[in-house]
């Protein structure tokens, strides 16, 4: 039983009164603190580090700290600078550096004011490989809908470690495979021009990352080895599970500090409506500022042996239909010709001939939801 | 209130009247019964046998004291107590009459019976009825005793040349015989007043006079009498149990008199108050009352623990009729795991703990077990939406022994069933108690009781999750009276405490874990009371600790969990004790004692060194030191002292201050918001070091209009040094090696309460303010021996304002009205202050810890009592509850959280009773409503 579910089992017991609405309290206000989001590991590069500025709750503007001087090094000395390619992001070249298991690195930050941080060096683990990826057709309760929703559970099994402690941190990339509702028939730019080929924006790829991780060990088993570790749960109400969809799996072996750091990122993300949580604590990376070690440094360089896997899984057939929130708007239509420019171009579609009408971009143009039409070069059907 | 000159305690009660020292004269009653000529040369049998034919009257007397009287002889008409006056007189008895008809022949001193005005105040209820000698003199008369309103202990004879005087003897209750406990008997013209003992006792040394004393408990009524001490005699004092509870809500502290006792931050809460008091769900909670008392919080709403005077709730200590009772409530703190049918109430000290008392540094709650009637048999139980509960009492062999079983016992999943989840469908609760208490008396110096309790909790949470946690205690007491001044008690203890959790939500890491707690402990405890000034209390004891905490399993084959032996802990703690409480004068009163303990913790164990100066850790580990079995791995030594002065102002106020250091031993690994099922025990050992406290209490005391309003301002501070707090993120559910989970820091708490009571009349209730702060620092000089950077935080259950008024309206016997209003500040909360982003998943920063405070806290209940019918004849009485918990439907918050929803941090309030909760109670009994 997790600590949430004992939660609602206690709620329950009073005859369900219990409520949880949502709440702001007034907060005197946040520090602007440095925020170092950086990874290395034995695959090949690039490797990146975002050095940014922590936000405030309710703030989701991202203020990249600029001009900085980023730099890994070794414990030979050797030291490798990777440059501000982006606002705030220093990347590695990866032609000419890649890490090596064994080896150890500490990254040093010089910033554009004169402060400086480093993190403690951390040697490179051997990579534990990952044996398979699983996935499960599962149902989940969600507490906001009042229902059970199915979905897609998905597994990890990681072959045996080489050492018997093994930590484990895993990192998700999704890539679904979806479709805009309706044909791109004509195109508005001020003049209406039929569309060549309708179909063409009708099937899209798009990758993105999973905004979850989880992280675990081989301390407590008798045997090193991780079998059937949930990894993550797609619901079959998103359209992400329109089609097929794809679940890049990073198994990132790191030492015991760096797993119990992300683990406890970990619950503080996921802190939810248990009773019983686990006091929420300020989280302290493995970044430090050299002359005041009182300075809040968030975030964390992650040192880690890694290991990838691929796993492709196609819409349940027992799943129910997907709600599309596509709506055809036939007036709509008539009014394009008053548009101004910026408004353009606008997708006119005209489903089995008959009228024509708009809709949503997305509904006509699936790049319009952030994919593309393009299949990455690994996809298959 | 009766006098039983002779304690013979085997007699018929009413046939006790007989040794009344009454006055050697009859009352005049209308119509006057007249004797003749008819009446003479028979037997002093004969002559009654003719009366009570004749006249409807009824006679008591003994036949071994009548024997020698000789013939009557009546000569003319004359009124018949006229003529059994000067009969009897010369032969040294005295006769008395009651409006019932019932005649009193008794031998002894002649008493005078002129009636005290203030025992007729009555002026509602079943007194009424009976209350037909109001203003004619002799005695009061009530449903069920006789009270004469002015007691003449011993003669003048044996009085003379004697300036000072004892008396002693026992408060029992009247209708029962069961000895009361704690009742006040208090001498107005001296200012002056005990309590009586556990067994009733009580003893006063007085000189020789004539006194106004008032005798209080709070389950009887309030009795008024004369006291003429001739010489040292004794005198068994009877009250009457209160057939209105509630008229005298005496909701107040038991320790009656708050202004000439030395006890300070003390309560005591009576079953009987519980039942007039707003359910949740229906369920009698004595423990919940406590919440409403001033320096008491509860940990959460609907949670299992108290923080008292700004404590951790592990600083607690509970013991049911001797036995410690380590887990308190049923269903994660919904319930407490006490049957309030099983109890007669509690006492809680929170300040000046007694010497007898050790091993927490916070509160001791004292539970009293009920016991049962050794005279008649009781039987009572009651159906509430949850629960089924009865409770069985009877006499074993009439006045000597009785046996008392109570069981309570969940009869439903009902609730689970109607919820739309599977996880729900598929859950099981079940929870129960059950309490047995014997006890003997095979003679009036001795009493024996056998008490046993046992509590059940299994929880199984959907398919994969379940949880099941037992406490298990016995106790067997002897208590011994050498004489009416001394007496020991001696206790044998065992209790135990079980937890277990399965979970295979993960079939390759599913686990059990199994612990328990094991208590045994001896005790003697001496009372002596060599003069009037001094009441001495010593002793010693000692508990054997066995704690098992848990070995952490692969629950089946298929799991791949690898077993981690936790530690099985075994430690002694021994103890000698000394208190006095000695009456320097009529306004100080000194109270001192001492508690010596010694505290080793055993072997078998292998046990870390560390490094000096740096945080325990697996890194930081210098040698390793292996211990033998029951080989000392620790050892460490305190002495607790307390020390308390009373000095009264004048009869309706007082001052008092005291002083306590005490020493703990183990505590409770726990880092939630809220007590959790899976806490669990842990000693103190090789590197974590005993809990120290220190508090320092101040307080001004009155009660005004003759103990209507009882009023107490309290002040106090409070230092523990090495209190236990988690460093963050600790595992506790496997934290193989506790110390390097733990930080060791000091707690500072202080605050002011402040009590108003109004123990009487158709209104009663209390209203209390407490201000009170509770600050941690952990500080120990470096980074990772510090929390929250070592500065100063609020603890998780600083609350700096509570206030609760708690009233009860009474209509009539059978319907009352009682509601609770309850507001607090709201409890400390690390809230988030910013957001970032790591490997695009959103973290957020939290400010320093308990930075904040979620919003206040109030709520109000209401409760309806209905009786059932009050005719005197009728197999069983019935009554109900309704009641309705959180009237406002106010959303209190309970814990507020965080999530991101659309990359967006939403701030959630979660509220554990959003909406007022209804419930409905059956009680019944056999008997009437006054059974």
């Amino acid at each position: 039983m997790t600590a949430k579910q004992f939660a609602w089992l206690w709620l329950l017991l009073a005859l369900l009164p219990a409520c949880t609405t949502p709440y702001l309290p007034e907060l005197k206000g946040f520090e602007d603190l440095l925020v170092v989001d950086g990874s290395l590991t034995d695959a090949p590069g690039p490797y990146v580090v975002t050095l940014n500025i922590s936000g405030g709750i309710s703030n989701r503007e991202y203020l990249p700290e600029t001009g900085a001087k980023v730099y890994i090094k070794d414990k030979q000395g050797a030291v490798y600078q990777l440059l501000e390619l982006r606002p705030g992001s220093y990347h590695s070249d990866s032609a000419a550096f890649r890490g090596e298991a064994g080896k150890s690195y500490q990254l040093q930050v010089y910033l554009a004011d004169g402060r400086n941080y480093e993190s403690p060096f951390t040697q490179i683990p051997v990579a534990t490989e990952i044996d398979t990826i699983n996935s499960e057709v599962a149902y989940r309760y969600y507490d906001e809908l009042k229902q059970e929703i199915p979905g897609y559970q998905f597994y990890v099994n990681a072959k045996t470690a080489a050492t018997s402690k093994a930590y484990y941190l895993w990192m998700m990339v999704g890539t679904y495979k979806y479709s805009a509702d309706f044909t791109l028939d004509f195109v508005y730019n001020g003049v209406l021009r039929p569309f060549p080929d309708p179909y063409k924006y009708q099937i899209c790829y798009r990758t993105y990352p999973v905004e979850e991780f989880t992280t675990g060990n081989t301390a407590n088993l008798v045997e090193a080895r991780i079998q059937r570790k949930p990894l993550f749960f797609l619901r079959g109400d998103d359209i992400k599970l329109l089609k097929r969809y794809s679940l890049l799996v990073r198994q990132l072996t790191v030492d015991e500090a760096t797993q119990q750091y992300w683990e406890s990122a970990r619950q503080q993300s996921a802190a939810g409506t248990s009773l019983y949580n686990v006091q929420p604590y300020q989280l302290r990376g493995n970044v430090v500022n050299l002359a005041n070690d009182q300075e809040i440094v968030l975030g964390y360089f992650l040192v880690a042996g890694e290991d990838q896997q691929r796993v492709f899984v196609d819409r349940p057939t027992e799943f129910p239909l997907l709600e599309r929130p596509c709506a055809l708007d036939y007036e709509g239509y008539g009014l394009i010709f008053d548009t101004e420019p910026a408004e353009w171009p606008i997708y006119v579609t005209q489903p089995n001939g008959g009228g024509r009408a708009v809709s949503g971009r997305g509904c006509i143009n699936c790049e319009e939801k952030g994919g593309s039409i393009i299949p990455p070069e690994w996809w298959y059907e | 209130m009766i006098i039983d000159k002779h304690r013979r305690r085997h007699l018929p009660l009413v046939l006790l009247s007989l040794f009344l020292l009454f006055p050697g004269y009859i009352e005049a009653q209308t119509p006057e019964p007249v004797i003749g000529p008819a009446y003479s040369g028979i037997s002093f049998e004969a002559f009654v046998a003719k009366a009570e034919a004749a006249f409807g009257l009824r006679f008591f007397y003994r036949t071994s004291e009548t024997a020698m009287l000789g013939k009557s002889v009546v000569e003319a008409e004359q009124p018949l107590s006229n003529y059994l006056v000067r009969w009897l007189e010369p032969a040294g008895l005295y006769v008395s009459f009651d409006d019932r008809g019932f005649v009193f022949v008794v031998k002894g001193s002649p008493l005078q019976t002129h009636l005290s005005p203030g025992l007729y105040s009555s002026d509602a209820g079943p007194m009424q009825a009976d209350s037909s000698l109001a203003g004619s003199e002799g005695y009061l008369s009530t449903s069920s005793e006789h009270i004469p309103r002015i007691i003449t202990v011993g003669n003048k004879r044996d009085g003379l040349g004697k300036r000072t005087m004892t008396l002693t003897g026992k408060v029992v209750d009247a209708e029962s015989g069961e000895p009361i406990s704690r009742a006040t008997i208090y001498l107005m013209e001296l200012n002056k007043g005990v309590l009586s003992e556990e067994d009733g006792s009580y003893r006063l040394t007085l000189p020789k006079g004539s006194y106004t004393v008032v005798l209080r408990d709070y389950n009887h009524e309030e009795v008024r009498f004369t006291l003429e001490m001739l010489s040292s005699g004794v005198a068994d004092l009877r009250m009457i149990e209160h057939p209105r509870e509630l008229e005298t809500v005496e909701i107040n502290s038991k320790r009656d008199n708050q202004v000439q006792n030395t006890q300070m931050g003390f309560e005591r809460i009576s079953t009987k108050l519980v039942k007039e008091v707003p359910l949740v769900l229906g369920e009698r909670d004595i423990l919940k009352v406590a919440t409403l008392l001033p320096g008491v919080q509860s940990v959460g709403e609907g949670s299992g623990g108290f923080n008292v005077r700004g404590a951790p709730a592990d600083q607690n200590l509970f013991y049911l009729q001797h036995v410690p009772v380590y887990n308190t409530s049923h269903l994660l703190g919904f319930f407490s795991a006490f049957n309030s049918d099983a109890l007669s109430g509690f006492s809680l000290y929170k300040s000046n703990i007694p010497a007898e008392f050790g091993g927490r540094l916070a509160a001791i709650f004292d539970i009293e077990a009920k016991e049962a009637s050794k005279e008649k048999f009781q039987m009572e139980g009651g159906m509430s939406p949850i629960t089924g509960r009865l409770m069985i009492g009877t006499p074993i062999q009439k006045g000597k022994s009785s046996a008392l079983v109570a069981v309570r016992s969940t009869y439903s999943n009902w609730i689970l069933g109607l919820v739309p989840n599977s996880n729900f469908r598929s859950s099981k609760v079940y929870f129960g108690d059950a309490t047995v208490n014997l006890s003997f008396d095979p003679n009036p110096k001795n009493n024996i009781k056998l008490f046993g309790y046992y509590s059940l909790d299994n929880i199984q949470f959907g398919p994969s999750a379940y949880f099941h946690n037992q406490n298990l205690g016995s106790s067997l007491s002897w208590l011994h009276f050498f004489n009416d001044n001394n007496d020991m008690e001696i206790s044998l203890v065992h209790s135990r405490l079980g937890l277990g959790v399965e979970n295979e939500a993960v079939s390759s890491e599913a686990y059990q874990q199994q612990s328990a707690l094991f208590h045994s402990e001896a005790k003697v405890a001496f009372t002596l009371r060599p003069t009037d000034a001094h009441r001495i209390r010593f002793g010693a004891n000692s508990i054997l600790y066995q704690n098992d905490r848990g070995d952490f399993l692969p629950l089946n084959a298929g799991s791949l969990v690898s077993p981690v032996y936790l530690n099985k802990e075994h430690g002694v703690e021994s103890s000698v004790f000394l208190e006095d409480e000695f009456t320097v004068s009529e306004r100080l009163t000194l109270q001192g004692g001492l508690r010596y303990n010694v505290y080793t913790y055993l072997g078998a164990q292998d046990v870390y060194t560390y490094q000096p100066g740096v945080a325990q850790s697996e890194n930081s580990i210098a040698d390793t030191l292996s211990f033998g079995k029951n080989q000392p791995v620790a050892t460490y030594q305190g002495l607790d002292y307390r020390f308390s002065t009373k000095f009264a102002l004048s009869t309706n106020w007082s001052i008092k201050g005291s002083f306590t250091r005490l020493h703990q031993y183990l505590f409770l690994l726990s880092n939630t918001i809220a007590l959790a099922p899976t806490d669990k025990w842990k000693m103190t050992d090789y590197n974590i070091k005993p809990l120290v406290g220190d508090q320092y209490s101040i307080g001004l005391y009155t009660n005004q209009a003759s103990g209507k309003y009882q009023l107490s301002l309290e002040g106090y501070v409070k230092q523990v040094q090495n209190l236990v707090e988690y460093r963050d993120g600790a595992n506790l559910l496997v934290n193989k090696v506790a110390e390097w989970d733990v930080l060791q820091g000091n707690l500072d708490a202080y605050g002011i309460e402040f009590m108003l009571k109004k123990t009487t009349g158709k209104l009663s209730g209390w209203f209390n303010y407490t201000f009170a702060r509770s600050i941690v620092q952990v500080d120990g000089g470096q980074a990772d021996l510090q929390i929250n950077y070592g500065k100063r935080y609020p603890a998780n259950f600083d609350r700096p304002h509570a206030a609760n008024l708690s009233l009860n309206y009474r209509f009539n016997r059978r319907v009352s009205l009682s509601g609770n209003a309850v507001y607090s500040s709201g409890k400390p909360i690390t809230y988030p202050t910013s957001i970032y982003y790591l490997n695009h998943v959103q973290l957020v920063n939290f400010t320093a810890r308990n930075e904040y405070r979620v919003p206040d806290y109030f709520r109000v209940d209401l409760a309806m009592n209905l009786e059932g019918n009050l005719r005197a004849k009728k197999f069983a009485h019935g009554s109900w509850s309704f009641s309705v918990y959180n009237l406002l439907g106010r959303n209190n918050v309970y814990n507020v959280y965080f999530s991101a929803v659309a990359g967006q941090l939403q701030g959630y309030k979660v509220s554990i009773f959003g909406s007022p909760i209804i419930s409905v109670t059956y009680n019944f009994k056999l008997g009437n409503y006054d059974s």
